[in-house]
């Protein structure tokens, strides 16, 4: 029988010829590059601090959560004070009798933003510069 | 009953991570650590995100990680595997949220840090690096992983059972799978 080819291969080389050009690219396997003196400036001492200004953050975070928490529930115990409903109940009425606001709805306290309201020892003082009247004075 | 998983581990790597677990000593070991370590952990990221500044952004939390979390290190693999785990996975979160971020797909987003390389400055390949990157960069994730562990890492499929947690039979056949793709790919797209 003759034979089909006549020239002759290494052993195994068909197996490995597929090997052989990953082989091959496997000499310019170290294509990624940096920039220069990039790994000399990795600093560790960087990387400790920015742990540490992160802990200081974190507990920064928390620290002030916890204070908005307490001033707003400092806020609202203050608000359902039972001195300040008084004094607005008292102002309200005042208004009312004096100056003829029945139907007008009017809703006064403290925070109201149509108001401007001072307390000078026990005398209340409510401003309102758009309304007819400018102030009213309570003793 | 549950025993723990042991690991040879040189003592020199027993020492460091005592001292890594110690308030007084953890900045000192940690700074040889980073010192030990951080050409290895670069490329292995650099790998998956082919970019130099995306890299830099992921070991440094790499690092930020290592050092919060080494007193739960359970010393159940070597520490170079911890830590190798690591990069992986905020490799991969990385590029999870860069997909989310810009609406992606992994195949767009592939498409592009391929195409980038050709303008990356920190990029000293030609055609052909950057074929074979796009052929590996399209791999499955496990397949991906494990041929770059194994090409480039030389590193052992028990090593790379440890860092990915999958079985040493299951990682041979990924293995395979992915040396044949790339091997077809090239030889169907290269003449050499």
């Amino acid at each position: 029988m003759r034979k089909s080819n006549s020239f002759k291969v290494p052993e195994k080389y068909f197996e490995n010829i597929d090997f052989e050009i990953l082989e091959k690219l496997k000499f310019k396997k170290n294509v990624f590059t940096f920039p220069q003196n990039y790994f000399e400036n990795i600093d560790s001492e960087k990387i400790i601090e920015k742990e540490r200004s992160r802990s200081f953050y974190r507990n920064l975070l928390i620290t002030s959560t916890v204070t908005m928490c307490l001033m707003i529930l400092l806020i609202l115990n203050t608000f359902t004070e039972k001195e300040f409903v008084d004094e607005t109940f008292l102002v309200n009425d005042i208004l009312e009798e004096n100056f003829d606001y029945m139907n007008q709805n009017i809703i006064i306290n403290r925070y109201s933003s149509n108001y401007i309201y001072q307390n000078y020892d026990n005398q209340i003082i409510m401003s309102n510069f758009d309304s007819d009247f400018d102030y009213l004075t309570i003793d | 009953m549950n025993r723990k998983k042991s690991v040879q581990v040189s003592a020199k790597e027993k020492e460091l991570l005592q001292r890594l677990k110690n308030s007084k000593s953890k900045d000192n070991a940690f700074r040889e650590l980073v010192n030990q370590s951080k050409k290895n952990l670069y490329f292995q990221i650099r790998r998956l995100l082919l970019n130099h500044e995306d890299t830099n952004d992921v070991l440094q939390n790499v690092y930020l990680k290592i050092y919060r979390s080494i007193q739960k290190f359970k010393e159940e693999s070597k520490l170079s595997t911890w830590m190798y785990r690591i990069a992986y996975n905020e490799s991969i979160n990385y590029l999870k949220s860069k997909e989310k971020k810009y609406f992606f797909s992994s195949e767009i987003m592939y498409n592009t840090m391929i195409n980038n390389l050709r303008q990356d400055p920190y990029f000293d390949g030609d055609e052909l690096d950057i074929k074979l990157q796009g052929i590996i960069a399209k791999l499955p994730p496990k397949q991906k992983l494990v041929f770059q562990m194994k090409y480039y890492d030389d590193l052992k499929f028990k090593e790379i059972s440890q860092i990915i947690g999958t079985s040493v039979g299951a990682l041979k056949t990924s293995y395979h799978l992915a040396k044949n793709k790339i091997k077809k790919e090239i030889s169907e797209n290269q003449t050499f």
